[in-house]
C-alpha cells in the first residue's frame, strides 16, 4: 500500500496550471492596485503627531485583533467571527504548507503527517463554513437592526461560502475517483464524497467532474483576491493596521499645532483629517456596536457614529475624495449631538476613534463662525470671563460663603492645591460639592489652598466644542499661572477638569501631579484620617461619570469608598462601569439646549429609578446637574436624591 | 460699496469695574479688565461684512478712536474679515464727550471716503447713543437709528428696518451716503474664534494721530467738547417693590396675590386659565377665536 499522500496538482494539466498562476498574479495585481489607491487616499490626510507606545499597540493587536475580545461581548457574533477568522487562517496555513511541499525540496506530506494535515485543513474549512453560515443566518435571518447594510454584502458572504464549499466539492470528487483509505481523515471531503457517490449517477466521470469543480473553486479564489481591497473584505487588510497604528486613547483629541496660521481649522475637506482618521473610516466594519451604545442614538437624536463613518467612507471611496467636503453628506446636527461620552469607542471592536473625528468636524463649524444660541453664548462668555456661564471672574470665590479657605498667593506654598473648577465655583449644584469637599479636607486636616479668582476654566468645554484656540489659550494661561505657585499635587473633583489637567495639559508643558478626590479619600481613610458613619440612606446606586470612568479608568475607587460607609447598599444599574450610559452633559451639552428626542439624562435616570434606590451618587458636577434635572422632571424631588460622592462622604465623616 | 464701521472698545462692566477714588473715571476692580466691543457695535460689524458679501464687492474699514493700548476692538473687526483697520490715537482722555469724538471721526471718514457708515446704536459703557447722530449731522448726511435690518439692493439708496417699541418695525429708505446706527437685535453674529483673532494679530492696524487729521487735543478740548463728565457713582440698589393686596379681599385671595406678587389679579379682567384634555382645550380656543371673529365660523352644510 502506498503511504498516504497526494499529488498536488492531480488531474490538472500543465497549461491550466500556468493559466492559474497568470490569473492569480492578475487578481493580486488588481488587489494591489485597489489597496494602493486606498493607501494614497489615506496619505493625503494631514500629519498625526500623537502616538502610543509600541508595547501598548502590540497589546492592542494581541487583545483585539488576535483574541478579538471585544467581539465576545456578544457571544453569537463573537463565535461567528472567530470561526471565520480561525477557519480562514487555517486554510491559509494549509495552502502555505502545500506551497512548501510543491515548490521546495521538502517532502513531508506523507503518511501520518499527511493524515493530520488532511484532518486539520478540513477542520479549518468546516469551521470556516460554519462561521460563514452563522454570518448569513445573522445578517439575513436574525437581521439585527444595528448592522450596517452595504452593497455587495450578499456577494461577499455568498462568495465566501461558495469558495469554501467548492473547495470541499473538489476534494470530494478527487476522493471519489479512487477512494484511498487514508482519506477518511478528510472529515469534510470524505463524507461529501460518499454523499455525491450516492446521489450522482453511477457513470459519473469523476476526473472531469473534479476538473470542472477545481476551476470553479479557482474562480472564487481569484474573485476573493480581486475584491480584497473593496467590499467588507477590506477590514481583513485594514483592521490590523488600524489596531497597530492607534494614535490616541479613548476620547483623546488631536491637538492643533498651527493655530493662527490659517483662518479655518478643522475638517472642511476630508484631507483636513489626519491620515489615521481616514484609515479609521476605512477600518469600520459596520457592525453597529457603536450605534447600539450611543446615548444620542438611543434617545432618537440624529446621530449614529456608524452612519457618520459610513457617510465619510462613501465620500472617501468617491472621485477626488480627499478634496471633497464631508459636509456633502454629514449634517451639522450629527456632530453637535455627540456628548463625547466615549461609549462608541469603548464598544468598537477595531478601536476606531470616533470622538476626535467628530470634534474635527465641530472645529470646522466653529471656525466658520457657525455656532448659534447657547453654544455661541457659552463660547463668548468663556472667552471673555473665563467660564462658560459668563459669571465675573471676581465672583469665583462666592461659593465659599462663610467657609474660610486659604487663597494661595504668588510664591506661597501648599501641599494640595484644590482646583475648584467652573461648576464648583459658580453652579449651585457644583458649589455643594466644593463646599463638602473643603469641609472634608478640613476634618482630615489636610494642608490645602485654592487659587480663588485667578483660576480659569480648564478649557474642556471649549475643546470638546471644537474651539481649540480658546482651549489652548486657557490651557496656557492656567499653566503659566499654576507655575507661579508651589504645591505638590492638584486635587480636582470635576472629572472634566481632572481629565484635562491630567491628560491634556502635559502637551502644553503643564506637567503636574493631578489626583481625583476618590484617590485622596481612599488614602485618607487608609490613614484613619477620616472615620465614616452611617448617613441614613440605604439603597444607593453609583453613576459612573464618563470622564472619570471610561476616560480615566477610575471605576473601583468610588465603589470601594461607598462600601466603607456603614449601612449603604450599592445596587448597580444595568449599564455600569465601562458600559455606563452618559448623563447627557458631556461634550459641552451641559450648556447646550437639547433639541431632539428624549433627554439622555431621563433615560439614564430611568435605570436608577428602576432599581428603586433612595439616592443616586455620582462624582461629577455635570452628572449631578443632569440627573438632578431628571429627578425634578420625573417629579421625584424629595424621594430620590442626587449627590456627589464628596457630599456623601462629608456627611458620613 | 465702501463701508465704514465705527467701533468702540470698552471695559466690560460685568467683569468687575468700580469708580476710581476721585470718582472721575471707572477702573477695573482688581481683576483683569475685559476689553471688548459692545453688542451693538458687534452687530454693526456683522452687517457691514454681510453687505459686502451680498454685493460680492466693496470694502469694509473699521475705525476706532482710542489709545494704542486699545487693540482688542480692531482685532475683532479684522478677525471678522474687515479689509482695513484704522485707529485714531488720542491722548489719555477716555471720556471725551460725544461731540469731540464725532469731530475726530468726521475728519477721519472724510479722509477715508465712504458710501455707508455703520456704527452701534449704543456704546457698551456709557450708552449715550450720540456719536452716530452728531457725526451724521456734521457730515450732512441722513442718519437712521436702531436699525435691525439693512437692504442695499440699489446702490444709491438703502432700505432699513428700525426697531420700535413692542416689537414693531419701521421701514425707512434713504439715499446714500448715509449713516446707520445698528441695534444688537439685528441678529446673532457669527462666532469669532480665538484662532481667527490670532490670525488677525498679523494683520496691520493703521494708527493715525490727531495731527494727521489737522486736529490738536487742545483745540478739541476748548472748542470741541460741549459737555464735561463730572463724576461716576455706583448705582444705588433699587428698593424692591413689595406688593400690598387690597385689604377688602378674602384671606385666601390675599395669600394667593402675595405668593404671585399680584399677578393673579390679571385673572379678574376676564382672562381665564383653561384646563382639561387637549381636545377640550382646542375646542375652547377655536370657540374663542370664532367669537372674536379672528377665524370665520364655518356653518355645516
Amino acid at each position: 500500500m502506498n503511504p498516504a499522500g497526494r499529488e498536488i496538482f492531480w488531474n490538472i494539466p500543465g497549461p491550466i496550471i500556468i493559466g492559474m498562476y497568470a490569473a492569480v498574479v492578475l487578481s493580486l495585481i488588481i488587489a494591489a492596485i485597489g489597496f494602493l489607491r486606498r493607501l494614497s487616499r489615506w496619505s493625503r490626510g494631514e500629519k498625526d503627531q500623537d502616538s502610543l507606545p509600541w508595547i501598548e499597540r502590540a497589546k492592542h493587536f494581541l487583545t483585539y485583533a488576535v483574541a478579538q475580545v471585544k467581539l465576545f461581548r456578544e457571544s453569537f457574533s463573537g463565535i461567528m467571527h472567530i470561526s471565520i477568522f480561525v477557519g480562514f487562517l487555517g486554510l491559509f496555513a494549509a495552502t502555505a504548507v502545500i506551497v512548501l511541499e510543491e515548490y521546495t525540496p521538502l517532502v513531508f506530506l506523507r503518511g501520518r503527517i499527511y493524515m493530520v494535515f488532511s484532518l486539520l485543513s478540513d477542520l479549518a474549512g468546516l469551521i470556516f463554513l460554519v462561521g460563514i453560515s452563522l454570518a448569513i443566518y445573522r445578517r439575513y435571518v436574525q437581521r439585527p437592526e444595528k448592522l450596517e447594510r452595504r452593497r455587495g454584502d450578499l456577494l461577499t458572504l455568498g462568495g465566501l461560502f461558495l469558495l469554501a464549499f467548492t473547495g470541499f466539492l473538489t476534494e470530494a470528487a478527487r476522493i471519489a475517483t479512487d477512494w484511498p483509505g487514508f482519506e477518511v481523515y478528510s472529515i469534510g471531503g470524505y463524507p461529501l464524497a460518499r454523499i455525491l457517490d450516492l446521489i450522482l449517477p453511477r457513470d459519473t466521470r469523476w476526473e472531469t467532474f473534479h476538473r470542472g469543480l477545481w476551476l470553479f473553486h479557482l474562480a472564487f479564489v481569484l474573485l476573493f483576491f480581486a475584491f480584497l481591497p473593496s467590499l467588507r473584505l477590506t477590514h481583513i487588510l485594514v483592521t490590523p493596521f488600524n489596531l497597530l497604528l492607534k494614535k490616541r486613547p479613548l476620547g483623546a483629541l488631536r491637538p492643533v499645532l498651527r493655530l493662527g496660521e490659517e483662518k479655518i481649522l478643522g475638517a472642511g475637506k476630508l484631507k483636513n483629517l489626519s491620515w489615521k482618521q481616514l484609515l479609521d473610516i476605512d477600518a469600520c466594519t459596520g457592525c453597529g456596536r457603536c450605534q447600539e451604545v450611543c446615548p444620542a442614538f438611543n434617545t432618537e437624536k440624529p446621530l449614529s457614529p456608524m452612519n457618520v463613518v459610513g457617510k465619510l467612507r462613501n465620500l472617501l471611496s468617491g472621485k477626488n475624495s480627499p478634496d471633497s467636503s464631508p459636509w456633502r453628506e454629514v449634517e451639522e446636527v450629527e456632530v453637535w449631538n455627540c456628548t463625547t461620552c466615549g461609549a462608541c469607542e469603548e464598544a468598537c471592536p477595531v478601536l476606531i476613534n470616533h470622538i476626535d473625528r467628530l470634534v474635527e468636524l465641530r472645529r470646522y463649524q466653529v471656525h466658520t463662525g457657525n455656532v448659534r444660541g447657547s453654544a455661541l453664548r457659552g463660547l463668548e462668555d468663556l472667552f471673555y470671563y473665563g467660564n462658560p456661564w459668563g459669571h465675573p471672574p471676581k465672583d469665583r470665590t462666592l461659593w465659599l460663603q462663610d467657609e474660610k479657605v486659604r487663597i494661595l498667593e504668588e510664591g506661597e506654598e501648599t501641599d494640595l492645591l484644590y482646583w475648584v473648577g467652573c461648576a464648583g465655583a459658580y453652579d449651585p449644584q457644583g458649589q455643594e460639592i466644593s463646599l463638602a469637599l473643603v469641609k472634608l479636607l478640613k476634618k482630615a486636616q489636610v494642608d490645602f489652598a485654592i487659587l480663588g479668582s485667578k483660576e480659569r476654566c480648564c478649557g474642556d468645554f471649549a475643546r470638546r466644542m471644537g474651539e481649540e484656540g480658546l482651549f489652548q489659550k486657557l490651557a496656557r494661561e492656567n499653566i503659566e499661572n499654576l507655575k507661579k505657585y508651589k504645591f505638590n499635587k492638584i486635587l480636582v473633583n470635576c472629572p472634566h477638569g481632572y481629565n484635562t489637567l491630567k491628560n491634556e495639559y502635559s502637551k502644553f508643558a503643564g506637567e503636574f501631579e493631578i489626583i481625583h478626590y476618590s484617590e485622596l479619600i481612599t488614602q485618607l481613610s487608609r490613614d484613619n484620617k477620616i472615620k465614616l458613619d452611617s448617613i441614613g440612606e440605604k439603597g444607593i446606586t453609583f453613576h459612573d461619570p464618563c470622564y472619570l470612568g471610561r476616560y480615566n479608568k477610575i471605576f473601583d475607587l468610588p465603589r470601594d469608598i461607598i462600601g466603607k460607609v456603614p449601612g449603604l447598599e450599592l445596587k448597580e444599574m444595568a449599564q455600569n462601569r465601562k458600559d455606563a450610559f452618559c448623563c447627557g452633559g458631556g461634550g459641552g451639552h451641559v450648556l447646550l439646549d437639547p433639541q431632539y428626542g428624549e433627554g439622555i439624562n431621563l433615560r439614564r435616570f430611568q435605570e436608577a429609578e428602576d432599581l428603586g434606590v433612595e439616592m443616586v451618587v455620582t462624582a461629577c458636577p455635570f452628572c449631578k446637574m443632569m440627573l438632578d434635572l431628571a429627578v425634578t422632571s420625573r417629579d421625584l424631588s424629595g424621594k430620590v436624591k442626587v449627590k456627589d460622592l464628596a457630599e456623601v462622604i462629608e456627611s458620613a465623616s | 460699496m465702501k463701508i465704514l464701521v465705527l467701533v468702540k472698545e470698552v471695559m466690560d462692566a460685568n467683569a468687575g469695574l468700580a469708580p476710581s477714588p476721585d470718582g472721575s473715571r471707572v477702573l477695573p476692580d482688581g481683576t483683569d479688565p475685559v476689553c471688548r466691543i459692545g453688542p451693538d457695535d458687534r452687530a454693526a460689524l456683522e452687517e457691514a461684512v454681510k453687505i459686502r458679501a451680498s454685493q460680492g464687492s466693496g470694502s469694509v474699514t473699521a475705525v476706532t478712536v482710542g489709545s494704542t493700548e486699545n487693540v482688542n476692538g480692531l482685532r475683532i473687526c479684522l478677525a471678522r474679515g474687515v479689509d482695513r483697520a484704522v485707529r485714531i490715537v488720542t491722548e489719555d482722555n477716555p471720556y471725551q464727550d460725544a461731540f469731540s469724538t464725532a469731530r475726530i471721526i468726521k475728519k477721519a471718514v472724510e479722509k477715508l471716503g465712504f458710501n455707508l457708515i455703520l456704527c452701534g446704536n449704543k456704546s457698551y459703557d456709557l450708552g449715550r447713543s450720540q456719536v452716530g447722530a452728531i457725526l451724521a449731522e456734521l457730515l450732512g448726511i441722513p442718519q437712521v437709528s436702531r436699525v435691525v435690518k439693512i437692504e442695499t439692493g440699489n446702490r444709491t439708496r438703502v432700505q432699513v428696518q428700525r426697531r420700535m417699541e413692542k416689537g414693531d418695525r419701521e421701514i425707512v429708505e434713504c439715499p446714500l451716503p448715509a449713516l446707520l446706527t445698528v441695534d444688537h437685535l439685528a441678529g446673532e453674529p457669527q462666532y469669532i474664534s480665538v484662532n481667527a483673532l490670532l490670525v488677525a494679530e498679523n494683520q496691520p492696524v493703521e494708527s493715525w494721530d490727531l495731527a494727521s487729521l489737522d486736529l490738536t487735543s487742545d483745540k478739541l478740548d476748548q472748542e470741541g467738547s460741549q459737555t464735561r463728565l463730572m463724576a461716576f457713582e455706583p448705582p444705588r440698589p433699587r428698593p424692591k417693590k413689595i406688593f400690598v393686596p387690597d385689604s377688602s379681599l378674602s384671606p385666601d385671595q390675599k395669600i394667593n396675590l402675595l405668593l404671585t406678587g399680584g399677578l393673579t389679579q390679571e385673572k379678574k379682567k376676564g382672562s381665564d386659565l383653561l384646563q382639561g384634555s387637549p381636545d377640550h382645550l382646542a375646542d375652547e380656543i377655536i370657540k374663542f377665536l370664532k367669537e372674536k371673529g379672528i377665524i370665520p365660523s364655518v356653518s355645516k352644510a
